[in-house]
């Protein structure tokens, strides 16, 4: 469904140049969730924001289910690939009610009977009808994110690009959350990529993943291996270690 | 070393009184870990800056006893409060961008703060008490960063200079509030040795402030969950897991691991009755 062959991302300033991503492959599979971990810098984020067409400078080969990506993307790709983000009190307009944020893709692709479309989707992520004309600082943080997934499913794409959808939301808001996109994933049989630096969401959510450092693909692996610890790599293992909460014996082997 | 008995922190706002902190009492003894976890609202931060006496208008801080070695927090003047911060009682804060001055080099905002901990200070030794400093919590380039702006230094970087400054003026007690939640898993790590180490050589009590009931368990010594301003739950921090409220069962549960099962976690069913209940 998505084929990322050999991506690079600079970032030119006026002194720096900086290589955000070098020579990053992978492949996900139709109606799988595929997670892209690492830490901050690694390179994640820039991936998600090259395929969504956010970021322009990258070289490389992207196709979306069989569709060549350019650097232009067409209103058709739109469609078909949302976005979630990370931050779901930066992500939506302040002076937007709910039903203006979910209208407005809406009308931008032409799409008919809005009102049916808003009200549907709004059940779909679990938000009854009293939310339709409220203002985000209304809203708590996990009833905005609940928000800005509907204005990505309301386009019925088929692929949905989730960049640490809920690193900014307490552990129970994220249990919410989490369990609305594996029922997405479930009933619409979305493709989704989930960006997180959280080895247990994605250990979660996904299928398979790839663990990102220093703008590279350390390791290529199947959940499965994640779980049964088989992993190859030793940063994958430091990752894993270090997840399972602080213990003195494992810090000393990552300050090595 | 830190007694604190039925603290109560209430907002005055116009559309009625907000009750932050609802009764809370807590004790930290010297070389103690003590973590305080809770969601967002749930006053673990404020029950924090209470304690330096650092919550602002129109935030009303009372207790019935609220005392650090012996001495009343809350009716010590103002003049001798300032002696105790930073010497005696320290705090670290989330995000190392908000706490450091970012037009100022770092050797200079570390400087000040010894020089202004101790007069007798001179420039000279106060430099060398801040690359000693910088070296103690592992900075490979203790130079380079004195002479740095903040913005030059990322996150974890940033954190460990406010580490660094906080422990080396060696307070008694140390309130660090979500002090890792910034940083990357293996500097989180890092971060926590240094503190680890703090307790163990030198006596010092810490009050750990955080979201992350793993972390915290694995973490700390003793372990006070809040829900709504309350302590709901107060355990050894290695019977976390068997917690018996029924708040704290549900945060567990609701936490997707690395091991655990793909289906749909359980989401928190709020009872009202947790919000009187105690612990």
């Amino acid at each position: 469904m998505i084929v990322i062959e050999d991506l690079h991302v600079t970032f030119r300033t006026e002194r720096h140049v900086v290589q955000a991503v070098k020579g990053v492959s992978l492949h996900v599979r139709e109606g799988e969730v595929y997670g892209l971990v690492g830490e901050s810098g690694s390179g994640k984020s820039t991936v998600l924001r090259a395929l969504a067409g956010l970021d322009g400078a990258w070289d490389g080969r992207m196709t979306v289910a069989g569709e060549r990506l350019g650097k232009r993307r067409s209103g058709h790709f739109h469609r078909r690939v949302q976005m979630v983000f990370q931050d779901p009190y930066g992500s939506l307009h302040p002076r937007h009610t709910v039903d203006r944020t979910l209208s407005e893709p809406l009308k931008i692709h032409h799409f008919d009977d809005h009102d049916g479309r808003i009200r549907r989707v709004l059940r779909e992520v679990g938000l009854d009808d009293s939310f339709r004309f409220r203002y985000p600082h209304q809203l708590s943080g996990g009833q905005r994110q609940r928000v800005a997934i509907a204005r990505a499913i309301i386009l019925e794409p088929r692929v949905l690009l989730l960049d640490e959808p809920t690193s900014a939301l307490d552990v129970s808001v994220q249990a919410e959350i989490l369990n609305l996109l594996g029922r997405l994933k479930r009933d619409l049989g979305l493709t989704m990529i989930l960006v997180s630096h959280n080895l247990a969401v994605v250990a979660h959510m996904c299928d398979c993943m790839s663990v990102m450092r220093h703008g590279e693909v350390v390791e290529q692996l199947t959940v499965d291996q994640l779980r049964d610890g088989t992993v190859q790599e030793p940063y994958t293992r430091q990752l894993l270690l270090a997840a399972k909460g602080y213990d003195r014996a494992v810090v000393e082997e990552l300050l090595v | 070393m830190l007694e604190i008995d039925n603290l109560r922190v209430d907002f005055h706002t116009d559309t009625g009184v907000v009750h932050a902190v609802r009764g809370l009492s807590l004790r930290v003894a010297r070389g103690e870990r003590v973590g305080i976890v809770g969601e967002s609202g749930s006053g673990k931060s404020m029950t924090g800056r209470s304690v330096l006496r650092l919550v602002r208008p129109p935030g009303v801080v009372s207790a019935d006893r609220m005392a650090f070695d012996g001495r009343d927090l809350l009716a010590l003047p103002e003049r001798e409060m300032r002696s105790l911060r930073g010497r005696r009682i320290a705090m670290v804060m989330q995000d190392p961008k908000y706490s450091l001055n970012p037009v100022m080099p770092i050797g200079r905002q570390l400087t000040e703060a010894f020089r202004t901990a101790d007069r007798s200070l001179g420039r000279a030794a106060a430099r060398a008490i801040a690359l000693d400093a910088l070296a103690k919590v592992r900075i490979t380039d203790p130079h380079r960063v004195y002479d740095a702006y903040p913005h030059e230094l990322s996150g974890g970087m940033g954190q460990r200079v406010m580490i660094a400054m906080m422990v080396a003026l060696g307070p008694d007690l140390l309130i660090a509030d979500e002090p890792t939640s910034a940083l990357d898993v293996t500097v989180q790590m890092q971060v926590l040795a240094i503190l680890d180490d703090l307790v163990r050589e030198t006596g010092m009590g810490l009050m750990f402030i955080s979201h992350d009931l793993n972390l915290v368990a694995s973490f700390c010594d003793r372990v006070v969950v809040m829900y709504a301003g309350r302590v709901v739950e107060e355990c050894a921090a290695a019977d976390l897991h068997a917690a018996r409220h029924p708040y704290t069962r549900g945060l567990l549960a609701a936490m997707p691991a690395i091991d655990g099962g793909r289906g749909d976690l359980p989401v928190l069913a709020r009872d009202p009755a947790w919000l009187e209940g105690g612990a």
